[in-house]
């Protein structure tokens, strides 16, 4: 007989001993290996009971993470959608996804109803909607694409619907196709936007340019008829001032005669020079190539009747050979003002006077140079030739205008311009304007 | 050198009366005619188709004319039969200085040159000494 070691046994078994057996009962050892294969049966079922407690406590732990995870995702995932939605919503485009081998529409985005009219359920419903509203004579462009798709490659159209309120609006549409391993075209993702404003706005430009166009073909016009209108009784004047000169012997009518053909002459350049200025200010550059012999050649025939080009010798050189393109009308306008003041401005005490022409080739431009031994201009003058209505001399009866359209049209063409002169020895113009060969290219 | 015969076709009157007493008093001219519209101009051209003498070897001709200026006048010309087209020379005077109106007479051949108003007698000489001489060394050869 021994103690029974309660302390050791399991808490429970322990109790329920005490309870029925006192506190130090004396047991006989079959009760008591008994009692200790209990304790240890007892000892086993609370472990286990602990271990499924514990197993369940994680389980659930696990679970509410899960599910914790699970709604903040799904938070995210209606967040994203809602985004995507107010984005659909509200940019211009409306974004679309066909299945190509059945033809179904895939996806459409709501802003199909500001630019079709048509809501996402009426396109799902009939799938020839898209097709139905383009324009009966626009449909060309849908039918010219659609083998660029069948080669997987990207397209891009602009062509007008009819809106389901009635009016008629341009689309512009941009495809991208996916074809599969077979190369066959299984699906096509696309944007259409609408773009009236803007082909409306493009339409007006174009009406716009054609109206300015017309404007200024109109004002070229207008400038030589009112110019022709002008000049006509001025040349009558001065035929009949030549027909009386002709039957006159008289020294002091023939004088007046010869004063009234200088007076109406000078009004008859005037007007010339109007009408050049006119053109040169609002006239358009038209790009020609200048052959600049040619172009010097009929400058030179136009001046030969003045009185005193007879005894000058012009010459002209050239060098460099590349294209030159610019504004020949303006250009001629420029050499005859350059050459007739040269002519004019000669000096008669010298005995060879001349005019020497040099044209100078470049790549990019054509110096021009022009060298007389005429009578020279005052240093003091020399910065004020070009200014409007501005006259160098009382000899000469000019429109002060020569100089001044010269450099306004260097000035148009881009160019620029110096002059050099001494008095009394001769002056030489130079010019350098610019080839607007790459210019009129483009 | 002399031509038998020049039509002068102007509306300005007075145009036409300097420009005749130039010629015919220049010696470059025995006879002139005169008409104030295109159209008198084509109708007097037509009439004298059958008769070789009477054919004007040159036509003066004014550009900015009513009803049908001088262009419209070079296009029925063209249709005028080749007794006179193939004969009568253009030498158009005018007070435009639109040198579109230069580069359009270009495109007819009858037209020997565009000269500008006031008619200088210098200039029209050379002109026609070059256009005659060599439309007769043209026939020899």
């Amino acid at each position: 007989m021994t103690q029974l070691p309660l302390s050791t046994m399991n808490k429970v078994l322990a109790k329920q001993v005490k309870k029925i057996f006192g506190v130090n009962p004396v047991l006989s050892d079959d009760v008591e290996r008994l009692l200790e294969v209990v304790s240890a049966t007892y000892d086993h079922l609370d472990r286990d009971r602990e271990m499924l407690n514990h197993a369940m406590q994680l389980s659930s732990d696990e679970m509410i993470g899960l599910y914790q995870k699970l709604k903040e995702e799904m938070a995210e995932s209606q967040r994203r959608s809602a985004d995507l939605d107010t984005l659909f919503r509200n940019i211009n485009e409306v974004f679309f996804s066909v299945e190509m081998q059945t033809g179904t529409l895939l996806q459409m985005s709501v802003r199909c109803e500001q630019v079709y009219g048509y809501s996402a359920e009426e396109f799902h419903e009939n799938s020839n909607l898209w097709l139905d509203v383009v324009l009966e004579e626009d449909r060309y462009i849908i039918d010219e694409n659609y083998p660029l798709l069948l080669a997987g490659r990207d397209i891009q159209h602009t062509n007008r619907i009819l809106h389901k309120d009635g009016s008629i609006r341009w689309l512009e549409t941009k495809i991208t196709p996916t074809l599969d391993d077979q190369g066959k075209l299984v699906r096509i993702d696309g944007i259409t936007s609408d773009v009236t404003a803007r082909k409306d706005a493009e339409e007006k430009l174009e009406q716009r340019n054609q109206e300015l166009l017309k404007t200024n073909s109109e004002l070229d016009r207008f400038v030589y008829s009112a110019s022709h209108e002008l000049r006509a009784p001025l040349a009558s004047v001065l035929g009949l001032v030549t027909l009386a000169s002709m039957g006159e012997d008289d020294p002091e009518k023939l004088k007046l005669l010869k004063m009234m053909q200088t007076s109406v002459e000078r009004l008859d350049l005037f007007i010339k020079d109007i009408v050049h200025y006119a053109r040169n200010s609002r006239l358009e550059i038209e790009y020609e190539r200048i052959d600049f012999p040619d172009l010097i050649a009929e400058s030179i025939d136009q001046l030969r009747y003045m009185p005193e080009v007879a005894n000058i010798q012009i010459t002209t050189a050239m060098d460099g050979e590349y294209d030159f393109y610019s504004d020949r009308k303006r250009i001629s306008v420029v050499m005859n003002n350059l050459l007739s003041n040269a002519i004019k401005y000669s000096n008669p005490r010298v005995a060879n006077p001349f005019i020497h022409i040099h044209v100078s080739h470049r790549t990019d431009a054509v110096a021009l140079e022009i060298k007389d031994n005429g009578v020279g201009i005052r240093e003091e003058y020399l910065d004020k030739i070009f200014n409007m209505f501005f006259r160098a001399t009382m000899m000469q009866s000019g429109s002060g205008l020569g100089l001044y359209i010269v450099k306004e049209i260097i000035e148009k063409l881009e160019g620029s311009w110096g002059v050099c002169s001494k008095e009394g020895e001769g002056s030489t113009f130079h010019f350098l304007i610019p080839n607007l060969n790459l210019k009129a290219a483009v | 050198m002399k031509l038998k015969k020049i039509l002068l076709i102007d509306n300005s009157d007075i145009d036409n009366f300097v420009n005749g007493t130039i010629l015919r008093n220049g010696e470059i001219a025995e006879e002139t005619h005169s008409f104030q519209s295109a159209i008198e101009g084509l109708k007097y051209l037509q009439k004298v188709v059958d008769q070789p003498k009477e054919i004007p070897e040159l036509v003066l001709l004014d550009l900015g004319m009513q009803i049908m200026d001088g262009f419209g006048f070079l296009d029925e010309f063209l249709h005028l039969p080749k007794a006179v087209s193939m004969h009568t020379r253009i030498v158009i005077v005018t007070s435009s200085i639109d040198p579109r109106d230069r580069m359009r007479s270009r495109a007819y051949a009858a037209v020997i040159d565009l000269l500008e108003k006031p008619l200088k007698i210098e200039k029209l000489r050379e002109l026609l000494h070059g256009a005659f001489l060599l439309g007769r060394n043209q026939k020899a050869s």
